[in-house]
């Protein structure tokens, strides 16, 4: 929020340089984001006086005007129809900025020289008008600078949403009156309203606790001039264009108090007030004049006929005040936060009443507003008559005490603070105090501090605050175990260093995204939609990884279209959340080369099949893990397959079906392997087995089969043949021989750990092998 | 002694003439085998002036050492010739050969959990699809509160919401284990924020708390402090109010701009300071709403963007490049 300096120090004596009262506002959690001068684009205008108005000779419009900064006059040629010999006006000279990076040069104009300009408020960048000359007070010195009257320091500063109290010039007033140990003067009021005429107007509460203080002040012919500098000088600072005194008085105040008003004519008010919640689907049209459909759950402002505001949110076109109104009623109301912010989200409106409203108002601030506001009416303007204040409340929340102890300080804090100087912090906020026995004292909290101090432990974040927290010695703490070690992580920590090792890049892709990308690759189950999603390209929680790094394939071909690898860990949504890795491989393992010369190698499913055995053998899952052929959806038919952990499928491999992929750059296989990653992590410490000292003796199997074999089922056969002397099986080559025939040939190792095998035991099994083979396949032995 | 020097001079000449094993070999037999030449020259010994026989002895030996070294030598400079490898430029390019990388979030993820880890923290992973109660009632936040206005949250179609932070973890850790606690929680987070150079719709945040009792603002510090001291070097840091519901009192944690050095620059927005958590004290109704005493127990918490560390680290300036996954990006990770 912006707040401006001249303001601030109408309440409060500030000694302080901007930059240090920038730093105690920081250091004390009113977070300044920065500030500027108001008027940093200007130069060189001064103050000068109107001497002599001549007309000009070449036209009717413009005038010859005789200027004088004290020292020297100048003529000046000007267009306005507001100015008067004797005025005093800005002048900007020769050489003289404006906002806009307007520069002011020595020009002719209709062929008279003119040495500089006269200002309008608007050309000043201080308001709208831009017809007339700004007219200034006749106290001004001439030759000063125009900026040592006008020039203002804008702070902008993040009030957190527990700090509604902030959201005003007196209030920020208050916080550094706070910290910085001073007073802030009180707001000047008027010290009572007396009524002399009756309000035409009642006001009836449905809810009181929805609405549990409303006051409305009725004024009977009332004057609405335009409003006076000052008044004016406040609202741009704050980016409000002034209109009419009665529009200003409103905003004025609210920037003042913090406390929203509602000025309604009140001769468009029919019949009595009555607040209420709205009928589901009435509509109103409000002051931005959009047709507002509103719920059961919207408070509104009413009258007999028709609804005059959506209460702390807006009010309607149908009770706007307007040049031609006379008599006016002043809502000074409070709302519950919650109704407030309900409504206001569900419409979409921002106002800086519902800001306040939501966030919360001093219970108080209803009456202090309109004895402000009745003390400038008296100041600004005239009016016949105003009525009593109608007052309808609940009663008044009681006073909040809370008990602080001297030891709940120093628990939370960890720093011991004398008695004397926890009661200096909470007097220079407001509080109240009470001594009590026992090291504690009974804390009174000011109305304006309700919405933010509960507890007592809210107590001591205002005492630390305030002491700072710079000031608390850091302490290193002992940690009591026993703790459990999440290996979990470490786990996924190691492997990402593994699989990069092998030559892969992680990347980190946004999950949620959109549901066509999945679908566009075959994906066919129902996905978790997000129910308010930014946009179409992300509205559900991916259920898969491998699309997406297909995209980021896509992306980087421009760089390196011959060879390129991803993994990405990452969580997915298909029927529960969990967390899986995929892994992605693309083009060359090699092209051609200074050892291979042109021979080359295209990245196949075994190459990735290999990246995973290796990545399962370093999981030392190895031999837990198969291979099942089974068509997806995903990819080009009879080249994927299911990857099993102790016969449970934990995810798939296989060659993405190219027709899938929106790019024409792709000319390569694209190899994609996605599975679960939690399956994969084991606790397990492995046991050290013995090892064989004995000779290993080698047989090849060549088998022809009448169609080609799945490999796992004829390894699977052969090791259940074989006996426990086999060591390993490797397939060794594979020949397509006449009609759909196979040869395929393996190599085979036996082993004994307890002696040396003996050719005619090796013989044995293998016959036993041959003979299984050959019932099992309709295979023969080549 | 003439003797000795005459066959060490012939010796000494056959052996610089030797160009093949067989020749070594002759030479090995001819001057040092049982019967050779040297043995030839210890039988004379006997035969000496007892006077001149040590001497005499010792000069054999000295030969007979001399020939030994340098046959070997020539013998094993002649196999390695006889092998016939070229020499090979070790300079060319290495085969085959692919650079991987891990991602730099999780590189700096792993960074600084290592330096909680060995505070004594330990990891807990919690669901990014969370329920209202764990990231935010649980957490303080009264529904229909304006504190929510800063985590607008992507709703989903079960009922559930994208977590908007870390914090979810604190509740759901609390509920289920009694104090002493001290756990990091890393993760993605979701907010409906529009991408741009300091924002992402998804982001990554590291979440800690420790819970015990006579656990105080001093303490937070002297962590806090202490993994600064280890992520950045010793810098300045200081400790400024702040408000989060979940915690009372609360704070955000600067630390002098590691660009500039605390002198102002555009990184910091010229105020020396650089953002780079919050923290603050587990405020009394996160515990009543785990079920933990908040007499007994107390505790700090912290929540820090892994993004916003990473580019300080790396010097990266636009968040956006962390998610669209350049090649040329990675590439500069190991």
């Amino acid at each position: 929020m912006k707040y401006s300096l001249n303001w601030i120090k109408k309440y409060i004596d500030i000694e302080l340089s901007e930059d240090e009262l920038y730093k105690k506002l920081t250091m004390s959690g009113s977070e300044v984001e920065g500030y500027h001068m108001l008027l940093e684009d200007i130069s060189d205008i001064v103050i000068s006086k109107i001497n002599k108005i001549e007309p000009h000779p070449q036209a009717d419009k413009l005038q010859i005007c005789t200027v004088t900064d004290g020292k020297e006059t100048y003529s000046v040629v000007c267009g306005a129809t507001n100015i008067q010999k004797g005025q005093i006006v800005p002048l900007a000279k020769v050489g003289a900025s404006l906002p806009g990076n307007m520069k002011i040069k020595r020009s002719k104009i209709r062929g008279i020289e003119s040495e500089g300009m006269l200002c309008s408020t608007k050309e000043l960048g201080l308001g709208t008008d831009h017809e007339g000359i700004f007219i200034l007070k006749s106290d001004l010195k001439k030759g000063k600078s125009f900026k040592d009257y006008f020039d203002d320091t804008i702070f902008e500063i993040e009030i957190t949403p527990n700090r509604p109290d902030l959201l005003s010039h007196y209030g920020l007033s208050r916080e550094i009156a706070a910290i910085t140990g001073k007073r802030a003067r009180p707001l000047e009021i008027v010290d009572s309203i007396v009524g002399n005429t009756e309000s035409p107007i009642r006001v009836e509460i449905k809810d009181l606790e929805a609405c549990p203080k409303y006051l409305l002040l009725y004024i009977k012919n009332i004057e609405n001039p335009s409003s006076p500098q000052e008044i004016k000088n406040a609202l741009i600072a704050m980016d409000t264009n002034p209109k009419s005194l009665l529009v200003d008085l409103s905003n004025y105040n609210l920037f003042e108090t913090g406390h929203p008003t509602h000025f309604f004519d009140a001769d468009k008010i029919q019949g009595n007030i009555i607040v209420r919640f709205a009928k589901k689907g009435e509509k109103t049209i409000t002051l931005d004049g959009e047709e507002r459909v509103l719920e059961s759950t919207d408070l509104v402002i009413a009258d007999e006929k028709k609804i005059l505001a959506i209460a702390g949110v807006i009010g309607c076109a149908n009770s706007e005040v307007n040049d031609s109104t006379k008599n006016i009623a002043i809502e000074s109301a409070v709302f519950k936060p919650s109704l407030i912010r309900k409504t206001k989200n569900r419409l979409g409106i921002k106002s800086d009443a519902a800001y306040r409203y939501e966030r919360g108002v001093d219970i108080n601030a209803p009456e202090t507003s309109l004895k402000r506001i009745m003390k400038h009416f008296r100041e600004y303007t005239t009016f016949e008559a105003n009525s009593n204040v109608i007052d309808v409340s609940a009663p008044a929340p009681a006073i909040r005490d809370i008990v602080l102890k001297e030891q709940t300080i120093k628990s939370i804090l960890g720093v011991s603070l004398e008695s004397s100087e926890i009661t200096n912090i909470l007097l220079r906020l407001g509080f109240k105090i009470e001594k009590l026995l026992e090291s504690s004292m009974k804390v009174t909290v000011p109305t304006f501090r309700y919405h933010d101090i509960e507890r007592e432990i809210d107590l001591v974040e205002e005492v630390g605050r305030i002491y700072s927290f710079e000031r608390i010695p850091a302490a290193r703490p002992y940690i009591r175990g026993p703790l459990v070690l999440n290996k979990y992580r470490d786990f996924k920590d190691d492997l990402k260093h593994v699989i990069a090792g092998r030559g892969f890049h992680e990347t980190v892709t946004l999950t949620v995204s959109e549901d066509k990308l999945y679908q566009s690759y075959g994906y066919q189950e129902d996905m978790l939609q997000i129910t308010n999603p930014l946009n179409i390209s992300q509205n559900v929680f991916a259920p898969l990884i491998f699309p997406r790094l297909i995209n980021v394939l896509i992306r980087n071909l421009k760089y390196r279209p011959e060879q390129l690898g991803f993994f990405e860990i990452g969580n997915v949504f298909s029927g529960e959340e969990k967390e899986r890795i995929s892994i992605l491989m693309y083009g060359k393992r090699w092209g051609n080369n200074w050892i291979t010369g042109s021979e080359e190698k295209i990245a196949d499913l075994f190459d990735l099949k290999g990246e995973l055995s290796a990545i399962f053998n370093y999981l030392d899952i190895k031999d837990k893990i198969e291979y099942k052929n089974v068509d997806l959806p995903y990819f080009v038919p009879g080249r994927s397959g299911e990857i099993l952990l102790d016969g449970a499928q934990i995810g798939w491999l296989g060659q993405v079906e190219p027709d899938n992929i929106p790019s024409k750059r792709i000319k390569y296989p694209v190899i994609s392997a996605e599975f679960d990653l939690k399956a994969l992590y084991s606790d397990e410490i492995i046991t050290y087995g013995h090892f064989s000292m004995f000779p290993e003796i080698e047989r090849d199997l060549a088998v022809v089969f009448p169609d080609h074999p799945v490999n796992a089922e004829v390894i699977s056969a052969i090791s259940s043949a074989a006996g426990e002397m086999l060591r390993s099986i490797e397939l060794k080559d594979v020949y397509k021989l006449k009609n759909k025939a196979f040869s395929l040939m393996y190599r085979l190792t036996f082993q004994s750990g307890k002696k040396t095998l003996k050719d005619k035991q090796v013989d044995y099994f293998m016959t036993q092998i041959i003979k299984r083979i050959e019932g099992d396949f309709d295979a023969k032995l080549r | 002694m003439t003797q000795i020097a005459k066959l060490k001079t012939e010796a000494l000449e056959l052996l610089e003439k030797a160009s093949t094993l067989e020749e070594i070999e002759e030479l090995k037999i001819r001057f040092l085998s049982r019967k050779g030449e040297l043995a030839g020259l210890f039988s004379e010994i006997p035969k000496l002036d007892p006077a001149e026989r040590k001497q005499f002895g010792q000069g054999i030996n000295d030969l007979k050492i001399l020939l030994t070294e340098g046959l070997e030598e020539k013998e094993a400079t002649l196999k390695r010739s006889k092998r016939d490898l070229p020499p090979v430029d070790i300079t060319r390019d290495p085969f085959p050969f692919r650079k991987g990388s891990v991602h730099p979030l999780s590189a700096t993820y792993i960074e600084i959990i290592n330096i909680f880890k060995y505070l004594g923290f330990i990891v807990v992973e919690g669901p990014e699809i969370e329920e209202d109660f764990y990231n935010f009632e649980g957490l303080n936040f009264p529904p229909d509160h304006p504190a929510r206005d800063e985590q607008d949250s992507f709703f989903m179609q079960n009922g559930k919401l994208l977590r908007t932070h870390t914090s979810p973890v604190q509740v759901r850790v609390m509920e289920s284990q009694e104090p002493p606690l001290a756990v990091v929680s890393p993760g993605k987070c979701y907010r409906r924020d529009t991408i741009d150079a300091s924002h992402s719709s998804m982001f990554n945040q590291l979440e800690g708390f420790l819970v015990d009792e006579n656990i105080s603002v001093a303490e937070l510090k002297g962590t806090i402090k202490y993994f600064i001291k280890e992520l950045f070097g010793e810098k300045k840091t200081r400790f400024r109010p702040h408000f989060f519901p979940f915690t009372e009192p609360s704070m955000e944690v600067d630390v002098e701009c590691v660009f500039c050095g605390g002198k102002g620059c555009n990184v910091c927005k010229k105020t020396g300071w650089l953002e780079i958590m919050g923290a603050g004290m587990i405020d009394p109704n996160v515990f009543i709403k785990a079920g933990l005493d908040p007499v007994k127990y107390s505790g700090f918490a912290f929540g820090m963007g892994i993004e916003r560390i990473a580019m300080l680290r790396y010097d990266i300036n636009d968040m956006r490049l962390f998610f669209e996954n350049d090649i040329e990006f990675l590439d500069q990770f190991r």
